[in-house]
C-alpha cells in the first residue's frame, strides 16, 4: 500500500505547480524525494522547533527559485512588453492626437463617423503589434525548447 | 570568467569528491561548510539545471551495476572540473591579496 504522504509534503507538492511547466516535468519529482528526505531528517533530530524552521526555509527557497525559473524562461519579459508596448502606442497617439488639430472640411456631413475609423484604426494597430511582437519575442524560446 | 555564485561553487565542491545525487548533494554541502550553508532543493535543481545546460555537470547511472532508477546521480564533468580549478585559483589569489595586505595573519590556518 502506498504510504500516505504528510501535510507538508502535499502543501509542497501543491506549491510545485507554480514552477515553469518544462522545470516541474524535468525535476519535480527529484525535489519532492530531496523535500521529504530532509523533512525526515530534521523531524527525528529536531521536532519541535526544527520542523517550524526548517518549513521557513523550504517556503523561502520554494519562493525564490520559482521566481528566479520563471525568469529565465523570458515569459515575464513577454508580458511586461506586451502589456507596455501597447500602453506606449496608444498614449503616444492620443498625445499626437491632441497636439494636430483635426480640422474638418464644412463639406464633411459626419465628423463622428471619422473618428470612430479613426480609433478602431489605431486599435486594431496596437491588437496587430501586441500579437507580433509576442509571437516574434516567444521565437528564441520555442527554438530553445525544440533543441 | 565570471566568479560562480556560492551555490555554484558548493555544488560543483561537492561533486568533485564523486558523483551524487540530489540529497547527497545537499548532506556533502552541509558538511563542507561546518552546517552554516542549507541548500534548498529548489536552488540545488535549479542551479543544476543551468550547470548541466553548460556542460559543467552531467547525468549519471548512478555507482554500482545496478542503476536506481528511483534517483538521478550528477557528476562533474571535465569542462565543470577545469571551471572548479578556475575559481579556487582566483580565490587562493585572493587571499593571498589578503594575507600580505595583514587583513589575515600569514601563519592563519583554515
Amino acid at each position: 500500500m502506498r504510504p500516505t504522504a504528510s501535510f507538508d509534503t502535499r502543501c509542497y507538492r501543491a506549491a510545485l505547480y507554480l514552477y515553469p511547466p518544462a522545470f516541474r516535468r524535468e525535476f519535480s519529482q527529484e525535489i519532492i524525494r530531496v523535500f521529504n528526505e530532509a523533512r525526515e531528517e530534521t523531524q527525528a533530530a529536531s521536532p519541535g522547533p526544527g520542523v517550524w524552521a526548517f518549513r521557513a526555509r523550504m517556503t523561502a527557497d520554494l519562493a525564490s527559485a520559482i521566481v528566479l525559473q520563471w525568469i529565465r524562461t523570458g515569459w515575464p519579459f513577454i508580458a511586461v512588453i506586451s502589456i507596455l508596448y501597447p500602453l506606449v502606442v496608444t498614449s503616444a497617439v492620443s498625445s499626437l492626437w491632441r497636439r494636430t488639430p483635426f480640422v474638418l472640411s464644412r463639406g464633411t456631413s459626419d465628423a463622428d463617423v471619422i473618428v470612430l475609423a479613426l480609433v478602431a484604426a489605431v486599435l486594431l494597430v496596437v491588437i496587430a503589434a501586441t500579437i507580433i511582437l509576442t509571437l516574434w519575442f516567444t521565437r528564441p524560446i520555442l527554438y530553445r525548447r525544440r533543441r | 570568467m565570471a566568479p560562480l555564485t556560492p551555490a555554484v561553487m558548493h555544488i560543483l565542491l561537492s561533486l568533485a569528491g564523486g558523483e551524487r545525487h540530489g540529497y547527497a548533494i545537499l548532506k556533502e554541502v552541509l558538511q563542507q561548510t561546518n552546517n552554516e550553508v542549507r541548500l534548498g532543493p529548489g536552488t540545488l535543481y535549479g542551479t543544476l539545471q543551468r550547470l548541466m545546460e553548460s556542460g559543467w555537470v552531467e547525468e549519471t547511472d548512478g555507482p554500482g551495476s545496478v542503476p536506481d532508477e528511483r534517483r538521478r546521480y550528477y557528476r562533474l564533468s571535465r569542462s565543470g572540473r577545469a571551471a572548479l580549478k578556475a575559481e579556487v585559483e582566483r580565490l587562493e589569489a585572493l587571499v593571498r591579496g589578503a594575507r600580505a595586505r595583514g587583513i589575515i595573519p600569514r601563519t592563519s590556518r583554515g
